[in-house]
């Protein structure tokens, strides 16, 4: 019988090939390999348990808002800086009050006078003549209210004066 | 937000162009009308854009996709969470009366759907709310690039989203010598030099009644916030969009309107939606902010704040 290596073959029959301390040597080797796989598979698992918890822990925390690098309402008041508020440096830019005398100059509506007329006799002529400038010269202004006089609507671009007004209400 | 239905504008003027969009009419005017078309290319772009991220009514929309998953982080758009921020800012520094999460409340209200369907089918059924003021609970990182919204939270912009829509429109707008006054149904803007007169805006209650008085703007914004169109009735009930944070319904105000000036349009917004949920603390809040405002009561009175020029006072 041909004398057969060591792992290579049938460890039954090798036994009966080797001498006994040799097969008790190769059997302890044998085991502690065994013994380090199964080591290492503990310890990656220990280690995959403990790397999945933390990672769901984290996670959690990140839902919540708890987690330090997660930005809340409520820490914005903290971490923002004070000239960082909704309302800074919002306060109102400077405001006109349209005079009689500007609208007839650009010739826009003022159907105000025509809906509520004004209470003082001189504001009264002012804004009618604001209107009567508008009926005269008014070729289109989408803003106007119902009251108004309709424009034209197929004025010439050329003769259309620049439109400089708008309208802010309530949302349509 | 609705989509854009119209995508054709209507030219009105040779500086002046109109368009839909957010559910409202959207007015552009210029100085300079050779510089028109591209002013109304880069609004309407920008305008989609908006749209496309915080539309409430459209399933593919940014808003809709972070609806899906509650209480994940989830990525998030240098857009969406530049608007969330500054929402959460407007909810902190209003106390809750500004409140970005009155969408339940808002819907279990009727407004589950474009107003246009509102008027033609009806509100939809009552039902119990979530709760709002939840706002708190929002987490957000704008560097990393995301947010999670928590389960029983959900996200509504309006009262902020147009105002922001025109501010950033106006913001990006490619540099040149024309001014330009961006108006998103009654929330405006301008930027740029002003006509020789300035911008005149028209105050007004809705957007087809006569004007009340008229202001020259030469910087800045102004806002108008009120019931307007958005009203509806369920049972016999009246119902609106305007929803105290506090009670989770339809808010009750001594206000017919309320119009702010700001130097920003988002801050305009909801400095006038807060003023009318305040009622009769609203004047002194917007004094204290150092707010222009006119508040224009049930009954007809007109109480005006700040700087707000000077007007005929009506009997």
């Amino acid at each position: 019988m041909a004398k057969r290596k060591p792992g290579t073959g049938d460890e039954r029959a090798l036994s009966y090939v080797l001498p006994r301390w040799e097969f008790r040597r190769h059997r302890r080797r044998l085991d502690s390999r065994v013994r380090a796989v199964r080591r290492w598979l503990l310890a990656g698992g220990v280690i995959g348990t403990v790397a999945f918890s933390g990672l769901a822990g984290y996670e959690t925390k990140v839902a919540s808002g708890a987690d330090s690098g997660a930005r809340t309402a409520a820490s914005a008041s903290v971490t923002q800086a004070a000239g960082s508020g909704f309302f800074a440096d919002q306060a109102s830019p400077s405001l006109g009050a349209a005079s009689p005398t500007t609208a007839t100059a650009t010739a826009t509506v003022t159907p105000t006078a025509t809906a509520t007329p004004a209470t003082t006799p001189q504001a009264t002529t002012a804004s009618a003549t604001a209107t009567a400038t508008t009926i005269a010269t008014t070729t289109t202004v989408p803003t106007v209210a119902p009251t108004s006089v309709a424009a034209p609507p197929t004025a010439p671009s050329s003769d259309v004066p620049p439109q400089t007004q708008s309208r802010t209400h309530s949302s349509n | 937000m609705d989509t854009i239905a119209q995508t054709r504008p209507s030219r009105s003027a040779p500086n002046s162009a109109r368009f839909r969009a957010l559910g409202t009419e959207v007015e552009v005017l210029v100085t300079d009308p050779a510089r028109l078309h591209e002013t109304l290319a880069h609004v309407r772009e920008r305008f989609d854009a908006i749209d496309r991220t915080f539309s409430r009514f459209r399933l593919d929309s940014e808003l809709a996709r972070l609806e899906w998953q509650p209480g994940v982080r989830q990525p998030a758009s240098p857009l969406f969470l530049e608007l969330l921020e500054l929402a959460l800012r407007a909810a902190r520094d209003t106390d809750g009366w500004f409140d970005p999460t009155v969408r339940d409340a808002l819907e279990a209200a009727g407004y589950d759907r474009g107003i246009e369907q509102i008027e033609a089918a009806g509100p939809g059924p009552a039902r119990p709310a979530l709760p709002a003021r939840q706002w708190q609970r929002i987490a957000y990182d704008r560097a990393r690039q995301w947010v999670c919204v928590p389960p029983g939270v959900r996200l509504d912009f309006g009262g902020i989203g147009k105002g922001f829509a025109v501010d950033d429109a106006l913001r990006t707008l490619p540099p040149g010598r024309s001014g330009v006054l961006l108006n998103a149904g009654g929330d405006l803007a301008v930027r740029g030099p002003a006509p020789a007169g300035g911008w005149r805006v028209a105050v007004a209650a809705e957007a087809r009644t006569p004007v009340e008085t008229t202001v020259v703007l030469r910087v800045g914004a102004l806002a108008t916030s009120g019931l307007g169109r958005r009203r509806w009735t369920r049972d016999g009930a009246a119902l609106h969009h305007l929803i105290d944070p506090r009670t989770g319904v339809p808010g009750d105000s001594p206000w017919r309107t309320v119009t702010v000036a700001a130097r920003d349009c988002a801050a305009a917004e909801v400095a006038a939606k807060t003023a009318w949920l305040m009622g009769s603390a609203g004047p002194g809040w917007l004094g204290r902010l150092g707010l222009a405002g006119r508040l224009v009561a049930l009954d007809g009175g007109v109480e005006t704040v700040a700087s707000w020029p000077g007007e005929i006072v009506r009997e």
